[in-house]
């Protein structure tokens, strides 16, 4: 446990040298938020509304997401890193480590986590606090709730990102897989729009899918427009992406060449 | 005119390599369609819903989303070095890009030309054409209208390649410029996909001003589907395109002067 943590601090101190630079990635950030905060006042109702999403309330929940997204994908590298690792050939010393490669790629960008929730949301929920108001949770339970599935958002967010990574052991190059978990995540993680507004059969499965724990549930369950019983789609979610993601490294392991020679 | 043919030639090259990788550059291309479509998913899920924002309704949009997609593609297939410049700063590669018998923009313009990118511009013309065709059913466009619009991703890709210039100068004095360059082109990019109207004065003033992104395709649409507006609008995308580039040119010509290479 202790490495574990070692690893994480490692991560985290790596990334404070640039805390200032990513201060105005904020600044970017909350305009991104702005515009969509923009889009949503122009088009949404301001009483009653389809779904409940009034106009006041979507400001709470775009500022939400733009808080909560770098904690679960945004300011993670493609992969994790592990591409460069791949294609550097440093994967063969990191996976001849006496800790599974998994738990330790985890644990290096748990880090980064960490660090995106201190310098990148902390200030991105100021800022919007400023704008719009704080997003205060519904109740202390949903609070309670909200921060579980935040939780379990920032795991899941690791482990996709991890099984993106893994694709390099067999095509090396791995940016067209990032940018089409990107997209898919754009539209179906909630961010942007929630995804129960979806046309037709899509608004009814995807809040099933393992995209919209990273922020269409943890944000729902925080503004309690959902009861705490649906953290079990994120809990179900955090446990099938974990066997995936061992399994995978199973099959990666017979997979990897080291570069080089 | 020598510049110009050892850019074709550079840029042949640049495609040459990335197709040894078939499946990747296929992919890659897709992806990047992908995620500039999701930009139009995600407004066409909200019109969905609502049927319109600020008086524009879904095809309307798609006019603005569409043309600001395939300059942001076209913009990103030749500017790419642009955005990993300050690569160029931290290793002081700037060096060798200053010793080439050429202006510098060029060396570096032709160090990588990424084709992949096209895959947005492609993706933004196909939701223009889908738009201008059923605008056009609607009686709401006339065909030289539509040629026109078909035009505005060249303007566009020079304004937001200019700015991306501007940024990547801002550098010869910051050095780190990735999250200056978010700012300063992604943020105005996505505000340009949707009507100004719903912004509030000071950023309707950014966007028209310093960060010209109303011109890529909102000033010219606006008066085209009779929301406002005077023929002659149709001429400033161009107008403000050239202001652009002269201007951030010109910041480049002015930090080049201020370069100091990397280390001590």
């Amino acid at each position: 446990m202790v490495l574990y943590r070692q690893l994480a601090g490692m991560g985290f101190q790596r990334l404070l040298e640039y805390r200032w630079a990513h201060m105005l990635n904020n600044i970017a950030s909350a305009v991104f938020g702005f515009v969509y905060m923009a889009i949503w006042s122009a088009a949404a109702p301001s009483g009653a509304a389809p779904g409940g999403y009034t106009r006041e309330l979507m400001l709470h929940y775009v500022a939400l997401a733009q808080i909560c997204a770098w904690v679960c994908l945004f300011g993670m590298g493609a992969g994790l890193g592990i591409p460069l690792a791949v294609r550097s050939g440093a994967v063969g010393q990191e996976m001849a480590r006496p800790i599974g490669f998994f738990p330790y790629v985890i644990s290096r960008e748990a880090g980064t986590v960490g660090y995106n929730a201190l310098y990148r949301s902390v200030p991105l929920a100021v800022i919007f606090s400023l704008l719009v108001g704080p997003p205060l949770p519904a109740a202390p339970a949903a609070a309670l709730a909200g921060l579980g599935a935040m939780a379990l958002s920032a795991y899941l967010g690791l482990c996709m990102g991890y099984l993106v990574g893994l694709i390099a052991f067999w095509t090396t190059e791995v940016r067209w897989a990032h940018w089409l978990f990107h997209s898919v995540n754009v539209l179906m993680s909630g961010g942007w729009v929630p995804v129960d507004i979806l046309p037709g059969w899509l608004g009814t499965a995807a809040p099933y899918l393992p995209f919209a724990s990273l922020l269409y549930h943890p944000i729902r369950l925080w503004l309690g427009l959902e009861q705490a019983g649906w953290l079990w789609v994120p809990a179900a979610w955090a446990v099938a992406l974990t066997l995936v993601c061992t399994g995978t490294t199973r099959l990666a392991h017979r997979k990897v060449v080291i570069q080089g020679g | 005119m020598s510049g110009l043919r050892s850019y074709l030639l550079l840029a042949g090259a640049s495609l040459r390599a990335r197709m040894q990788y078939k499946f990747n550059f296929i992919a890659t291309t897709l992806g990047y369609a992908l995620i500039t479509l999701m930009d139009f998913l995600i407004v066409a899920a909200i019109l969905y819903r609502f049927r319109v924002i600020a008086g524009w309704d879904m095809y309307e949009v798609a006019l603005l989303t569409g043309a600001a997609s395939a300059s942001y593609g076209l913009y990103r297939a030749i500017g790419t070095e642009l955005e990993t410049f300050e690569r160029y700063l931290i290793t002081g590669e700037f060096d060798s890009v200053m010793t080439r018998p050429w202006p510098t923009l060029l060396t570096l313009l032709t160090r990588g030309v990424d084709f992949t990118r096209l895959g947005a511009t492609i993706q933004g013309y196909a939701v223009l054409t889908l738009s201008a065709g059923a605008l056009t059913g609607r009686g709401e466009l006339a065909g030289w209208q539509v040629g026109y619009l078909y035009l505005l991703p060249l303007t566009g890709a020079v304004i937001l390649g200019s700015l991306a210039l501007a940024a990547a100068s801002a550098g010869f004095w910051i050095t780190r410029i990735e999250d200056l360059l978010i700012f300063s082109v992604n943020a105005p990019y996505t505000a340009a996909c949707y009507p100004l109207e719903i912004y509030p004065g000071w950023l309707r003033g950014l966007l028209f001003g310093a960060l010209p992104t109303a011109f890529i395709a909102y000033v010219p649409a606006r008066y085209l589907l009779g929301r406002g507006g005077h023929w002659a609008h149709l001429l400033l995308p161009p107008a403000a395109a050239g202001a652009a580039a002269l201007a951030a040119y010109a910041f480049w010509r002015r930090g080049e002067r201020q370069y100091q290479s990397a280390g001590n």
